[in-house]
């Protein structure tokens, strides 16, 4: 079947991403928006709006019944969850296709399968998914678990079952070190956690993050659209992903995206998704992560080198469609790279920032995309995630990608609001990520590399006077700032 | 002499203005520019032939810069009042959110850097540390309570 309207359960700038596919294909599109977004672009953007009120996030975007009665009402015929949200809610897919809507997305089975850790570990071992090779049995007896170790190879890591945060985690680099290792971390764990009971699983050094980007469709179908390096993160949450991944071999590459199209063709999977694997360079090894059963934030970059529209993709593969291209039809061109920017001060442990931004700037350069879901004017408030906007170039080769990134984050300005900015250019200008030693510790190992940077004189003699010249236009200029960008009049107009 | 707040730095200053020229002498150096034109964004400033766009907005008393690709904040030195508490024997929340957990109580003694709330705001976590070292006299939350910015959240020896 054909669908004609989309209602978008979601907000800022996923939702104006999904929208702008839709006018090319000719799909009228319906958002949401809350009591405190409604000058904010997902709300004015679409073909239809509807306040959701305000309140906790289950009145709102989280409420299921809501957004299904909204669908309902504006007669929609699909629903695109975005990411986050309800997007990788079995519950809200059942609910969904129960009312006669689409969901855009995989089956509420797909969602449960890769949602629960335990089942999906031993559904993929049975097919051939490589795991981090481990021990996570109840035979806690010293000797039985050094044997394991050295099956294992050392060297591994040792570690509270109940852990987390370090504490009860040795890692072992020879074999006269293992049984005092383990008889401290059985230690530490019972004074951190009240149990002792320890794991032990291979140690990968400098292990990078790598993701192969899926889409099945309903007639056995299955692509990849190759692989995205998202090693760089702080605090566990991806900051700049590129495609392709550096000093990744072409054996590996077809290997790693290989056995995400096994995974996706063996569970007949429908829709797009992203297989996330651990990847070791010293060896060359990956093994499985995770899979998300959505469009990834970070979808873009796969974009801009294999020129494919993900989300059309989506669509039509929720409308019963077959994917319209081969596999051998999908190129790797260039390079592009990610950059998610926050309010947020890196130079004091990523505190969020709030306040209303008083310009967004927008990038001139050609092949360079700002997806943002903010203009002036907005507010950036706590009830949502702290993302201001994804930068995304595309250069012929890495360097090329990673100068253009540079020199665009200078004109991408988030005026009013402490952003990651600077800290985004510092990751990007040093030598280590010029050369693609990525990691996902990056930033804490290079942490005095990437610390604040003083103003020079000369700077500060440029701002002194940008202050006196920004001052004199005010004067002649102020003219009334009318309609519905009334709050802006407390801006400088120049 | 002026003095302006650049980016929490005093910053000590003279102007001469002729005709279209500022001059900024700073430093025991001397700068002059003019304004080469105004953009959406902000302005054009000149130096001799070199040109620097310069990114600039105002909101209340602060204004907002990108001088040489850095973000520059920028106030006015004598207009800086202290907020109620701060600096005294007060600890402020940095923004709204919620308590996740105290970990200490009235009457302990903590160092400087030792974590004594754990916040959660914009669904991430936020530890929120002493300031100094001294006696914790009051912790005026618990565990669960939502919290505005800027308001106390526990009292310290002073």
């Amino acid at each position: 079947m054909m669908i004609k309207k989309i209602l978008i359960a979601n907000r800022g700038e996923i939702a104006l991403r999904i929208i702008s596919t839709c006018r090319e294909m000719g799909i009228k599109t319906v958002t949401i928006f809350t009591d405190t977004e409604k000058e904010y672009p997902h709300a004015l953007h679409g073909d239809e709006s509807f306040n959701i009120g305000s309140g906790p996030l289950s009145d709102t975007y989280l409420n299921q019944e809501k957004l299904v009665a909204i669908a309902k009402k504006s007669k929609a015929e699909a629903i695109h969850p975005g990411y986050g949200f309800l997007s990788e809610n079995s519950t809200f897919a059942r609910l969904v296709e129960k009312n006669g809507l689409i969901f855009i997305g995989p089956t509420a089975e797909h969602m449960e399968l890769m949602g629960d850790k335990i089942g999906c570990k031993n559904a993929l071992e049975n097919m051939n998914i490589p795991f981090v090779p481990g021990y996570h049995g109840d035979n806690q007896d010293p000797s039985h678990l050094f044997d394991k170790a050295k099956e294992i190879g050392l060297p591994v890591v040792v570690k509270a079952s109940a852990g987390g945060g370090g504490k009860g985690m040795r890692v072992v680099f020879a074999a006269g070190e293992f049984l005092s290792s383990l008889e401290s971390a059985k230690r530490e764990a019972l004074n951190a956690f009240g149990n002792d009971q320890i794991l032990i699983e291979k140690y990968i050094l400098k292990p990078r993050h790598i993701e192969v980007q899926i889409m099945g469709d309903t007639h056995g179908n299955a692509l990849h659209f190759f692989e995205r390096d998202c090693s760089i993160q702080r605090r566990h949450q991806k900051i700049i992903e590129e495609t392709p991944a550096p000093h990744l071999s072409d054996k590996v590459r077809e290997e790693i995206t290989s056995s995400a199209v096994s995974l996706i063709k063996q569970i007949n999977y429908r829709g797009a998704g992203t297989v996330e694997y651990l990847y070791s360079p010293e060896d060359e090894s990956f093994y499985f992560l995770e899979m998300n059963t959505r469009l990834q934030v970070e979808h873009p970059i796969t974009e801009m080198v294999t020129n494919c529209d993900l989300v059309r993709l989506q669509i039509l593969v929720a409308a019963g469609k077959e994917l319209p291209l081969k596999q051998d039809e999908i190129k790797q061109t260039g390079h592009a790279i990610e950059v998610r920017l926050y309010a947020e001060d890196p130079d004091n442990e990523f505190l969020p920032s709030i306040g209303k931004i008083l310009h967004v700037g927008i990038p001139t350069l050609k092949n360079v995309r700002l997806d943002t879901g903010y203009v002036a004017g907005n507010e950036v408030s706590i009830n949502f995630d702290p993302m201001l906007a994804k930068l995304i170039s595309w250069g012929e080769n890495r360097d090329m990608a990673r100068k253009k990134m540079i020199h665009s984050l200078d004109e991408v300005s988030f005026l009013g609001i402490k952003t990651n900015r600077e800290y985004l250019k510092r990751i990007l200008s040093t030598p280590e990520f010029g050369g693609g030693q990525i990691f996902t510790d990056f930033v804490v190992e290079y942490k005095d590399l990437l610390g604040p940077r003083e103003l020079s004189t000369g700077e500060l003699a440029i701002t002194l006077a940008a202050n006196i010249f920004g001052k004199k236009p005010l004067k002649e200029n102020t003219q009334s700032v009318e309609g519905p960008w009334d709050n802006l009049t407390e801006f400088r107009n120049i | 002499m002026s003095e302006l707040l650049i980016n929490g730095q005093k910053v000590a200053y003279k102007t001469t203005k002729i005709k279209e020229l500022v001059s900024i002498e700073i430093g025991g150096k001397s700068y002059s520019f003019s304004l080469a034109g105004v953009t959406q964004s902000g302005l054009i400033l000149k130096m001799g032939d070199r040109l620097f766009p310069v990114p600039i907005k105002t909101h209340g008393k602060n204004t907002y810069l990108i001088v040489g690709g850095k973000d520059v904040l920028l106030k006015s030195a004598s207009g800086k009042k202290k907020k109620k508490g701060e600096g005294e024997g007060h600890m402020l929340s940095p923004m709204p959110g919620k308590i996740l957990s105290v970990l200490i109580k009235a009457g302990a003694m903590v160092k400087k850097g030792d974590t004594l709330l754990i916040m959660e705001a914009m669904k991430m976590e936020h530890a929120i540390k002493a300031s100094k070292d001294g006696k914790v006299l009051k912790v005026f939350f618990k565990e669960g309570d939502q919290i505005e910015g800027g308001i106390e959240l526990l009292e310290m020896e002073s």
